[in-house]
């Protein structure tokens, strides 16, 4: 077996791209929520 | 060729405040070489967050220090929950993993490509697949997938292959593979590897 044979599907299956896509908004989702939260001094 | 009963309901963005669900629970450890040396591998070793969701994930992501912003001998250690990040695991006994030796600067963005594709499911081997690990040391940073079954060599290609998609890595990148066996028997993680011709 050659060295650069891939053992993977091509084209990638769909899902890899949604879940990517989905992973993506919810970090940016987090990130704003975090954003929003009312900043305090530790004593 | 996964069945599709065990995927997350295929509808959860219908309820925006729904969570997504793993496939699989993983464990984020972390460990630090203690200065002394009798000290058990084991008792190095602390459990940073379990995650059943990609919000969970995230949650914890984004408070923690990154590899690249530390200095001192440190490995992070992302396993399927269950598995301990140990050779002698009854999981791992029989398994191995492959090895790839980064320069400095690389491994942050590397080691957060590869989490995702883990808790993502990309690599696509199932149960094969026990956990990732990311050790931080002075002259390099080492990115290691370890699978339950070193033999299985389609499982290990296919392995190997996931990873330099994902990381970028030509086709033509030699990596590293170690039975953990061997690991056992000469007591070091990242020498005496076998360079790919599998």
């Amino acid at each position: 077996q050659p060295a650069s044979s891939s053992t993977e599907l091509s084209p990638p299956p769909a899902y890899l791209a949604e879940r990517i896509a989905l992973f993506d908004r919810l970090l940016a989702e987090y990130q704003s929520q975090l954003a929003a939260k009312p900043r305090a001094p530790i004593k | 060729h996964e069945p599709a009963t065990t995927a997350p309901a295929a509808d959860a963005s219908a309820d925006p405040k729904a969570l997504h669900p793993l496939r699989t629970s993983y464990t984020l450890w972390f460990s630090q070489r203690s200065k002394d040396k009798t000290v058990a591998y084991e008792s190095n070793m602390k459990t940073v967050g379990v995650f059943n969701t990609v919000e969970d994930f995230w949650q914890v992501y984004c408070h923690i220090l990154k590899p690249g912003d530390l200095t001192q001998h440190s490995d992070f250690h992302l396993f399927r929950t269950g598995v301990r990040p140990m050779w002698e695991d009854p999981v791992n006994k029989d398994g191995g993993k492959w090895i790839i030796r980064l320069q400095k600067g690389l491994s942050s963005r590397m080691w957060e490509d590869l989490q995702l594709a883990v808790i993502g499911d990309q690599f696509d081997v199932g149960e094969e697949l026990c956990g990732i690990v990311c050790s931080v040391r002075s002259h390099e940073d080492i990115l290691s997938v370890w699978n339950k079954s070193a033999s299985k060599t389609d499982v290990t290609s296919r392995i190997r292959d996931t990873l330099k998609r994902i990381l970028g890595l030509s086709q033509q990148t030699v990596i590293e593979y170690k039975d953990h066996s061997a690991s056992l028997r000469d007591h070091t993680s990242y020498q005496n590897t076998v360079p790919e011709a599998r």
